[in-house]
């Protein structure tokens, strides 16, 4: 089968043409640097199926990042029958001095103008043919969003591929084309394939290239020594650089034909909003507005608190099947709307299930398996899947909009006091959907220690998997204090979980991972309306896999959970009752003291022990934390704590207050599953992303250290308000080592040393 | 135990062994842990024959 490589500048569509070509849903986003992976699908339309490569986006081949060594490596090594250069039309100076470097590698390509009707709504003009007379490979206009030239080009990119092409440079000078062809014909001799290439890049002297080459490297050393140019004197990578924008400039602008009043206009308008959003003050308490108006739309059950301006029992719908759904009080929000018509939608299917295996004569035992057990733990997760997506949907819109590109740059002020750059910003925001991609995207870091404290601190940001647990507990704590507000409680720990993030980043770079931060350079694309097709393909792809992670792993966990958790360890079957004689209980009170500094420990009376397992069952997928809690709610309310049977969210709020644990033990609850190891998956990214096993080792204790400290922390302070004290002088402490370390005055301090060898 | 319960305990030790064992099947494959998170880059290559057969 043909190979096709899709390759441009980040932010140039190359991901939406393949989606248009494979009918793939990757995900697209309105800044540079979605894609840090190759991906492969296939287009189907031609006369033979064609495997359609979507590479990373890169600026030039000469690499910083380990995305950008994907792309080059590809291009170079996998040599595709074909490589599609996709080009933004808005920007076509700079988009082409990639071109000009493709084009001196022995491969077929044609360049794909995208985003051509944005060009010509704005009133300008590209003269294709011109442009493609003067560069000499195929040019073809393009709308990869509207799917407009989508046919002609794979037409051409076909007929390209029949037919090798061999490289050739744009770069002009005597001496420099007599240092490169010296160069070229060194390599050559050598058997080195696409000579030219690597010549220019040795002439540069590109970081890979000498690593590949050591031997050539030192030959073009002696050829330089008799080459040296006026302006750039010895700087051989900002003299190719310059010739390369020089030829750019004389030649493919031309075709370019500017509508200078319009160009003014878009300028101004998108001046104007920028002025406002990337303001030097406001900048960031707008962001933290906007972040707050997403929680409030999707979390609070006091929507704009006109709940007190109300008539009493207005929207409650007393004595009617929607009883509290669209408020109680106050007006709910659109996601607690949703949640609870799920939540009622889920009781009555158990309640049906349960009526009909009674009828049926089902033994009560297997019927609290199936409708405790089995939909208890997994309609409580379900219940929270609208509020998943809803906030999906709100961050992928500021993503789309081109926002979330601005909060970098308006965040790299903070960012780099802390040792971090703007850049660090757009992977920690991916781990609000999921850790996985999160992690994978900090490729686009340069700096390796930057890389590794994002990695660590990705998990902080709260994940989807991870908002049941907060808005559940946050719900608990609403019913135990008789407060409206669990948005805020949401709101704040999420900004907890920033505000850790933070924090331990000050402590890796001022410590163990000193180190200068990358200048943070980043385009920023134009504001765009959000694409409503590409939203509900990102809300399709999430909805899919939640429901198959819920009918899988979460399905099997329950069903786990409720067979060790009504077996004693003699095998003996337990009614709800006696659920304190389980295997499940046996082993979470035999773990449960190392919990008692964070308040879910021994103190809790004898139902305590079901914090503990549920968070060790969160390991596996932090969904299992409210599934665990759910079928153990399900069952202890039922048969043993509260009078009437009780179902879902309310059930676990139930069991909550019945364990006898206090409001600052369960923010600490929530606290330490924020921060501690995340899931299984997200594990198993953070080591294959980690240089070494040693690194990825520190992390884990890293994670275990943090989560508990913070919630010891949290839960110390919250019960006992002089414990801050101590707190305050422990922190005092750490900086006070920490700025004793950085100074170099520790150096000589000799701590006593153990032995043990001779001990044994 | 009657026929609804030997039911109820077949399906639930199948869904159970089930799901381990295509998670020990997708390990060995290469699909490590892959929980599907929507914007994977990963999501491409481990869905690479469900693409391919919704390609146009």
């Amino acid at each position: 089968m043909k190979r096709f490589a899709l390759a441009g500048n980040p932010n140039s569509g190359k991901t939406t043409l393949f989606n248009n070509l494979t009918g793939s849903t990757a995900h697209v986003g309105n800044w540079p640097g979605v894609t840090v992976d190759k991906r492969e699908g296939t287009y189907k339309k031609l006369a033979e199926p064609i495997a359609i490569v979507d590479l990373p986006g890169i600026y030039s081949l000469s690499p910083y990042t380990p995305e950008e060594v994907i792309s080059r490596n590809y291009i170079l090594d996998e040599k595709p029958d074909c490589v599609i250069n996709i080009v933004d039309a808005t920007n076509l100076e700079r988009n082409l001095y990639l071109t000009t470097q493709i084009m001196e590698i022995d491969v077929p390509m044609v360049i794909a103008l995208n985003m051509i009707d944005e060009v010509e709504k704005a009133g300008d003009k590209i003269d294709a043919a011109a442009l493609e007379e003067k560069i000499g490979v195929p040019v073809v206009k393009i709308s990869a969003l509207k799917g407009k030239g989508i046919d002609e080009l794979m037409r051409r990119a076909y007929e390209c591929s029949r037919s090798p092409r061999l490289g050739k440079t744009v770069l002009e000078g005597g001496k420099l084309m007599h240092l490169i062809g010296d160069c070229r014909i060194a390599l050559e001799g050598a058997g080195v394939d696409n000579a030219l290439f690597h010549a220019i890049k040795l002439a540069e002297l590109d970081e890979l290239e000498v690593k590949q080459h050591p031997q050539s490297a030192k030959m073009v050393e002696e050829f330089k020594k008799t080459f040296k140019d006026d302006t750039f004197g010895s700087d051989f990578e900002a003299i190719v650089a310059d010739s390369r924008y020089k030829y750019i400039s004389h030649n493919y602008s031309s075709a370019l034909t500017k509508n200078k009043r319009s160009a003014r206009e878009k300028l101004s308008s998108s001046d104007k909003a920028d002025k406002i959003l990337t303001h030097k003050i406001w900048g960031i308490p707008i962001f933290l507005v906007i972040l707050f108006a997403v929680f409030h739309l999707t979390f609070s059950e006091n929507f704009l608190w006109i709940g007190a301006a109300l008539p009493e029992g207005w929207v409650s719908g007393e004595g009617t099947a929607f009883e509290g759904v669209f408020g109680d009080g106050g007006i709910n929000s659109i996601g607690v709307i949703l949640f609870n018509l799920l939540d009622l939608a889920t009781s009555s299917i158990s309640d049906a299930i349960a009526g009909a295996m009674s009828a049926g004569g089902v033994a009560d035992w297997a019927t609290g398996l199936v409708v405790d057990g089995i939909f208890g733990g997994l309609f409580a997760v379900l219940s929270f899947l609208p509020q998943i997506l809803l906030l999906f949907l709100f961050f992928s819109i500021l993503e789309d909009s081109g926002y979330m590109a601005r909060v970098a740059f308006i965040l790299d002020r903070i960012f780099r006091r802390f040792g971090l750059s703007g850049r660090a910003f757009m992977p920690m925001i991916m781990g609000f959907g999921c850790s996985v991609p999160a992690m994978v995207n900090t490729r686009t870091l340069a700096d390796e220690s930057e890389r590794i404290a994002t990695i660590r601190v990705i998990p902080f940001f709260s994940c989807g998997a991870k908002l049941p647990i907060l808005t559940a507990i946050a719900g608990g704590i609403v019913q135990m204090t008789g407060l409206g507000n669990a948005d805020i409680i949401t709101y704040s720990m999420y900004v907890l979980g920033i505000v850790v993030a933070i924090a331990a980043v000050l402590i890796m770079r001022s410590t163990t991972m000193r180190g200068e931060v990358p200048p943070f350079i980043m385009e920023l694309p134009a504001y765009r309306a959000p694409q409503f097709r590409s939203l509900m393909m990102l809300l399709w792809d999430k909805l899919k896999h939640f429901v198959k992670k819920a009918f899988t792993i979460i399905l099997a966990s329950t069903i786990v959970i409720w067979f060790i958790s009504h077996f004693s360890f003699n095998w003996k079957f337990l009614p709800d009752s006696e659920m304190n004689d389980s295997i499940l209980a046996g082993i979470g009170m035999l773990v449960r003291p190392l919990f008692t500094p964070l308040g879910f420990g021994s103190q809790l009376n004898d139902w305590g022990w079901v914090f503990v397992v549920a968070a060790v069952t969160g390991l596996i997928a932090k969904e299992n934390v409210i599934a665990t809690f759910g079928t153990l709610a399900a069952c202890i309310t039922s048969g043993f704590v509260a009078d009437e049977a009780l179902e879902g969210v309310d059930a676990v709020a139930e069991m909550i207050s019945a364990t006898g644990i206090g409001i600052p033990a369960l923010i600490a609850f929530i606290a330490f599953n924020m921060l501690t190891i995340p899931c299984f998956a997200a594990v198993a990214t953070a080591k294959a992303e980690m240089p070494d096993k040693k690194r990825f080792n520190y992390t884990l204790v890293f994670w275990v250290v943090t989560s508990y400290l913070v919630a010891s922390m949290i839960y110390l302070i919250g019960e006992w308000w002089w414990t801050s004290f101590i707190w305050v002088a422990v922190w005092a402490a750490a900086i006070t080592l920490i700025v004793l370390y950085n100074k170099g005055k520790l150096k000589n301090l000799k701590l006593p040393k153990i032995n043990f060898k001779k001990r044994a | 135990m009657g026929a609804w319960e030997i039911i109820i305990v077949t399906v639930c030790i199948g869904v159970v062994l089930a799901v381990s064992v295509a998670a020990v099947i997708g390990k060995k494959k290469g699909k490590h842990s892959c929980s599907g998170c929507a914007g994977c880059p990963h999501a491409a290559a481990c869905n690479r024959r469900s693409e391919g057969s919704k390609a146009k």
